[in-house]
């Protein structure tokens, strides 16, 4: 019936409150004969949407579908605009009146992403799963699916997502991060370190891979290797704290306790109100015998987080050296009451 | 500015070509009266230094007042270092060493070994390696100095150990006990209560017993003196008086871990002995030898009383041993004699010396010092474990460094806990000459914990915290439990002088015995982790009061206080019998009762008109009818037993009171295990 005039590629990034950096690309065909009006608004929406005038995008996709009631991808892409929007409602109030109109393996997976947005995880779920059952080479869906695994501790099951994902998508860079991370958490470290570099060998911009893999080196206990991959991760993104914190971290494993707290002292330069860093700074400290300085860095990582359990036991170890064991005695209860078991350990001699 | 120059130039030269300057006149020419002065201060060291390594420091003086006038004398130089090493400051030895050396590499055949043994005391270990080596390379003839080259091998070795135990020392405070114990003279061989509230120690200090001075040292005699923990605290130590200390050298070899008895050293005629005498109220009993089997012509120097006071180690020079001086053990007999001295074996004792030995209160785990094992130099400090069930002593394990150090490190106690140590030491920081020193043991460093986050999956911004499971530790402390108290008459509330029996039920055995102190009442029985106790209280007069104490193996040190009151035996007393134990939900006795019920056996035979009630109390758990019947038949077990024993029936009532009559709440496992008990109540005398 209608005439396929042109096609426009209409990138929508699909991004949550806890979502970014996505490479999820969603290519919607735009189609539009020219000579209909909904077909106009609808296009004049697409643009507004490419320059993020995601306001003007929502008038225009309204004007589409008020001529025409029955423009299934019209309700898909404001269903997008919406998204973008926040109004994770709104957005899967059109995905469900576009299903109604047509069985698109989009809609399906980007009401998943909007049901995710809005915490419902078992529903995110069932469209991902409905998504591959409409387009079965969907790498997305996989993708998400396994990352709601992932969070839901199903790591055997996350692996097998990410791995369908990697075999229709051979340069999926995230589902190789990902899948690293759940072999991570089933302490196959070997196989992490594994996926980390395929993931590096498909995107070696990606500074948080660097991070990972030098976290599965640290817990392989070589401490050499993580730094170096860590100093990649901070070469990529400078302000990127977490990994000036993990160096840190694996310089104190190392024996570097100087550099470490170089490090420590950089991530609160970047995030002054980082606890972790400051309860690290005492480790180093600590071996470097400073005790007075590894109190005064709990009690800062006490200040920024009450219930900071591990800042408590750790200042009680650094009490009981500087002779205080009252002090000891009263912060690894503490800790115990902060759920921190090991504490249970030193309190034997407490009064 | 020449002139400076000048001078300089000479200084430096004569530093860089430092002769050997004899002590003859011609060299000093210019000052007749000072040679005159010194040469009299070397041939007076020289006379000392003859008579042996004793006299090494009464040598010292002289010889360095002559040093003071010809500080160029090679000879002098490596006297007055050998000298040091026999002192008190042997690392003072190290400049005159060298000096020497440097003066006259050729000034005795042994410098190199010599100054070897200083650079060992100092822990300059390469150093040290290096100088044995250069006096090993001096001996042409190996098979005529086969044990020099032993002795010299030896302390290589030490040095390789000694590199090894100060690169992973052990985590420890040393803390001067105070001025209230220690004081510008040596204070050594401290020993303490099981508790740490008694500490006795020897002290060579003016105003000894009797006055007088050892002509020899020219020190005043040994005597021992004691003080105690207030409140966390060290009263100012006393002398303990006679009859303990005598005119002549007294000294402490072991305290029985509950400050009872008392073993001391007491020198005859250079043959040293081992005396024992018991605190009666707060008066020491006069010392009493202890017999043959114990001492002999030769040398016993340390002693300890197991906590059972059954057993006693100690250490003698007696010549059947495996060379040097040997740790023995005697164990007293049932009619209360010491039995013959057992040599504990190669596991322990050596070729060399071992010296000072300490059996903690657990029974089980000794310390002492050794030459040999694995030892940094001199006598380390060791411990091994014995087991009960393989009869076999652990391979004695270093205490580590700082505790131990490459100079004899000797006569260490360690606290019931297992956290404290004390021993004698000579610091710069302490009051002067040995002092007493406290160690607590930090155990293996406390791991802190790091928290790390990372980016794990790679559509979400928030990192991901790393859950931190902190390392589980093994904490090895003492498995033991110490009891204490005070026993006193329930009327009277007046301190009482009470026999303490332990006894393990489960073999039906007394496995110790003992006495609270007459004018405090107060008593300490260790009780090692893996057994079921029982304990009677008794005195005559009174009747029995018992505890019960299940100790499992695996329990962790305890200190329990339980004071006791005992009671008359007067109508209307009652007792409860903890160590009656019964199977569960039945009324059969278990065998483990049987210790408890001869006691009440002994105590209806002792006073045959006794007419007594066993009543049977139950907790609160199960239905009030089926309470009452299971406590009266349980009381109804007791009767019946003691009946068989030959006790008149019409004497015995039996009364079950189910859960009527409790003595703590219900609601807590601890409160219904007290409910459930069997008790007997005096109904005539």
């Amino acid at each position: 019936m209608k005439k396929l005039f042109f096609s426009v590629v209409c990138v929508i990034a699909l991004a949550g409150t806890a979502s970014a950096q996505t490479d999820t690309i969603i290519k919607a065909k735009v189609l539009d004969d020219g000579s209909q009006d909904a077909e106009k608004f609808y296009n004049a929406g697409i643009e507004d949407f490419k320059m993020k005038n995601f306001q003007g995008a929502l008038i225009n996709f309204n004007q589409a579908i008020t001529v025409k009631a029955d423009f299934e991808r019209a309700y898909y892409n404001r269903g997008a605009t919406k998204f973008e929007m926040k109004d994770y409602n709104g957005a899967i109030a059109d995905f469900d009146k576009a299903l109604t109109l047509a069985q698109n393996a989009d809609s399906y997976f980007s009401r998943g992403q909007a049901k995710y947005a809005l915490g419902d995880k078992a529903a995110a779920t069932a469209d991902y799963t409905k998504t591959i059952e409409v387009k079965a080479d969907y790498a997305q869906a996989f993708y998400y699916r396994g990352g709601i695994k992932f969070e839901h501790k199903d790591y055997k099951g996350a692996i097998e997502d990410f791995t369908a994902a990697v075999k229709i998508k051979p340069d999926y860079a995230y589902a190789y991060n990902d899948r690293g991370s759940a072999k991570r958490m089933l302490d196959d470290i070997d196989g992490a370190i594994s996926d980390y570099n395929k993931a590096l060998i498909s995107n070696s911009e990606l500074a948080f891979i660097y991070n990972n893999i030098a976290s599965a080196k640290r817990k392989k206990g070589d401490f050499k290797a993580a730094i170096s991959d860590y100093t990649e991760a901070v070469k990529l993104q400078k302000d990127y704290y977490v990994a000036y914190n993990n160096r840190g971290s694996a310089k104190v494993d190392a024996g570097d306790y100087k550099g470490a707290i170089e490090d420590f002292n950089k991530v609160l330069e970047l995030k002054k109100d980082y606890a972790y860093a400051y309860n690290n700074r005492a480790s180093a400290k600590y071996k470097l015998k400073d005790y007075k300085g590894a109190i005064d860095d709990c009690t800062k990582a006490i200040q920024l987080d009450a219930n900071y359990g591990y800042a408590y036991l750790n200042r009680a170890i650094a009490k009981e050296m500087m002779r205080d064991n009252a002090g000891a005695c009263a912060d690894w209860k503490k800790a115990i009451e902060l759920g921190v078991e090991s504490a249970k350990n030193y309190t034997g001699d407490c009064k | 500015m020449k002139k400076i120059l000048y001078i300089l130039s000479i200084l430096l030269t004569a530093n860089a070509f430092a002769q050997n300057v004899e002590f003859t006149k011609d060299n000093f020419k210019d000052n007749k009266d000072g040679f005159k002065e010194a040469k009299k201060n070397l041939e007076m060291g020289d006379d000392l230094f003859a008579q042996g390594s004793v006299f090494y420091r009464q040598a010292l003086d002289p010889y360095l007042l002559a040093q003071k006038f010809n500080p160029n004398n090679a000879l002098l130089n490596y006297k007055i270092g050998k000298c040091y090493l026999y002192s008190s400051y042997k690392l003072k030895s190290i400049p005159f060493l060298e000096k020497a050396l440097e003066l006259n590499p050729n000034v005795d055949p042994q410098i190199h070994y010599v100054l070897g043994k200083a650079y060992h005391l100092d822990m300059q270990w390469d150093k040290a390696i290096a100088e044995f080596k250069k006096f090993q390379a001096t001996i042409t003839k190996p098979s005529e100095f086969a044990e020099i080259i032993e002795d010299v091998n030896k302390h290589i070795e030490e040095c390789n150990t000694g590199k090894e135990l100060v690169k992973n020392p052990i985590r420890v405070f040393i803390d001067n006990v105070g001025p209230e114990v220690n004081t510008s003279f040596p204070e050594y061989g401290p020993i303490i209560s099981a508790d740490e509230s008694v500490l006795m120690f020897t002290s060579r200090r003016t105003g000894t017993t009797g006055g007088g001075m050892d002509e020899l040292l020219m020190e005043p005699f040994e005597d021992i003196y004691v003080s105690f923990n207030k409140n966390g605290k060290w009263t100012p130590a006393q002398n303990a008086g006679k009859p303990i200390n005598t005119e002549g050298h007294d000294a402490t070899m072991g305290l029985a871990p509950d400050g009872q008895k008392l073993l001391i050293y007491i020198d005859e005629k250079g043959n040293g002995n081992i005396f024992e005498c018991d605190l009666k109220g707060d008066t020491w009993s006069k010392p009493e030898r202890m017999n043959k089997n114990v001492n002999t012509d030769y040398h016993e120097s340390s002693a300890s009383l197991a906590s059972d006071g059954k057993r006693m180690f100690f250490v003698s020079n007696r010549p059947d041993g495996m060379g040097d001086r040997d740790i023995y053990m005697s164990t007293l007999d049932e009619k209360g004699r010491w039995g013959k001295a057992v040599n504990l074996g190669p596991a322990i004792n050596t070729k060399y010396g071992e010296e000072g030995v300490y059996i903690h209160p657990d029974g089980k785990t000794m310390y002492f010092s050794s030459q040999a094992h694995k030892t940094m130099g001199g006598y380390d400090i060791f411990k091994s474990v014995y087991d009960e069930t393989t009869k076999v002593w652990s391979t004695p394990e270093n205490l580590g460094y700082p505790v131990n150090t490459p100079d004899d490190d000797v006569f260490f106690v360690v606290s019931a806990s297992g956290k404290h140590g004390y021993y004698a030491s000579i610091s710069n920081n302490g009051y002067g000459e040995k002092d007493i020193y406290m160690v607590t043991f930090l155990g293996p460093e406390k791991p802190m914990v790091m928290n790390n986050e990372d980016n794990l999956l790679a559509s979400q911004t928030a990192p991901v915290k790393e859950t931190v499971i902190a390392p589980v530790m093994q904490i090895k402390e003492a498995q033991l439990t110490i009891l204490k108290g005070v026993i006193t008459d329930a009327m009277t509330k007046k301190p009482l002088e009470a026999t303490i029996e332990l006894i393990d039920n489960t073999k039906n055995m007394v496995v110790a015995t003992f006495t609270s102190n007459s004018s405090t009442g107060k008593y300490l029985v260790s009780l090692p982790a893996g057994r079921n106790y029982g304990i009677a209280v008794k005195k005559e007069g009174y009747l029995f009061h018992s505890e019960n104490f299940d100790i499992p193996a695996t329990a962790a040190f305890q200190e329990v206080t339980k004071d006791v009151e005992l009671k008359n035996v007067a109508v209307g007393s009652k007792i409860i019998l903890k160590n009656i134990f019964f199977d569960f939900d039945k009324a059969t006795l278990r065998p483990e009762s049987t210790n408890e019920l001869e006691r009440l056996t002994k105590l209806l035979q002792d006073v045959p008109t006794l007419k007594i009630e066993i009543g049977g109390h139950t907790d609160s758990k199960g239905a009030d009818d089926y309470n009452k019947k299971l406590s009266d038949n349980r009381a109804k077990a007791v009767v019946t037993y003691l009946i068989g024993k030959g006790i008149a029936a019409d004497r015995l009532t039996s009364v079950g009171y189910g859960e009527e009559q409790p003595i703590a709440t219900n609601d807590t496992d601890e409160g219904r295990q007290m409910n459930r008990r069997t008790e007997f109540k005096i109904l005539s005398k």
